[in-house]
């Protein structure tokens, strides 16, 4: 019968799974990131206090394998992966089409914006929790999922308003043809 | 219902001020709340690998990573890697 500790772990696997997914966008790298952080876990169960916050606790053992496998192997995965699953349910090529434009454009962020921005609006982190697991300031973290949010803003809406870092990707000839379309169709719906 | 799957529409060039732009921000957060939530969540509702709850049950040692010296049990993963 697993005690406390291993059913606050089971509970939150589904979450570790999607954050894991933010880090490596690659479901391979995410399945295994995820098995090699519950063993850190496990081996360190000791060390973490009960009533404090263990999700926290956990993202921070997840986030420091990944840093520390990531110097390893210095991305041998380069594979980026989008949740299949999604696009079977879509009710429409049209929403698939939107989920995939959206799946890429959350990909093209940087890691550090991407995994504020699964905590907070995926998992439904505080700022304060977020920057805890991070290991950043609270600011710097709403900074980050403010960019986040601006960032992908003006890349599906065709604003020409990049807000990260220099040198990051810049909207293709594609993404633009589909911005047309994205507008044409918000236009139409009146939103 | 259709308006929650667009995106939302750009003020017009004429309406771009501060109060308008607050507004497509924030229907745009919740545009993108909606669909990260479609996008991902498929995720968490997919059965579990068996054997990361043998992991956890403590039935599964040979899953174990390969880095032992990573895995020793006093070591507080939660600290910052070392370069």
């Amino acid at each position: 019968m697993p005690n406390e500790f291993h059913a606050q772990l089971i509970t939150l696997l589904p979450r570790l799974r999607v954050q894991a997914l933010a880090l490596t966008r690659n479901r391979a790298a995410a399945e295994d990131l995820v098995q090699d952080a519950v063993a850190n876990a496990l081996a360190a169960q000791d060390s973490f206090t009960p009533g404090t916050n263990f999700a926290a606790w956990m993202h921070r053992i997840l986030r420091n394998r990944f840093i520390s496998t990531l110097r390893k192997q210095r991305d041998t995965t380069d594979i980026e992966d989008l949740p299949a699953s999604a696009f079977a349910v879509a009710a429409t090529h049209e929403d698939r089409l939107v989920l995939k434009e959206l799946g890429r454009a959350v990909n093209r962020l940087p890691v550090d914006q991407r995994e504020a921005l699964f905590m907070v609006v995926l998992q439904g982190m505080s700022y304060e929790d977020v920057a805890s697991a991070t290991g950043c300031a609270v600011g710097t973290a709403k900074s980050r999922v403010f960019r986040a949010r601006r960032q992908l803003q003006a890349w599906l809406m065709g604003e020409d308003r990049a807000t990260g870092r220099s040198g990051e990707a810049q909207p293709s000839e594609t993404d633009s043809r589909r911005d047309h379309r994205l507008r044409a169709d918000a236009a139409a719906s009146g939103a | 219902m259709d308006d929650d799957r667009r995106i939302p529409q750009l003020p017009r060039r004429e309406d771009r001020g501060a109060p308008h732009r607050r507004r497509v921000e924030e229907a745009f957060a919740v545009w993108l709340e909606q669909k990260l939530h479609e996008l991902y969540d498929s995720v968490t509702r997919e059965p579990l690998p068996p054997e990361l709850l043998r992991l956890i049950e403590g039935q599964g040692a040979e899953h174990e990573p390969e880095e032992g010296a990573e895995r020793k049990p006093r070591e507080n993963p939660e600290r910052e890697p070392k370069d």
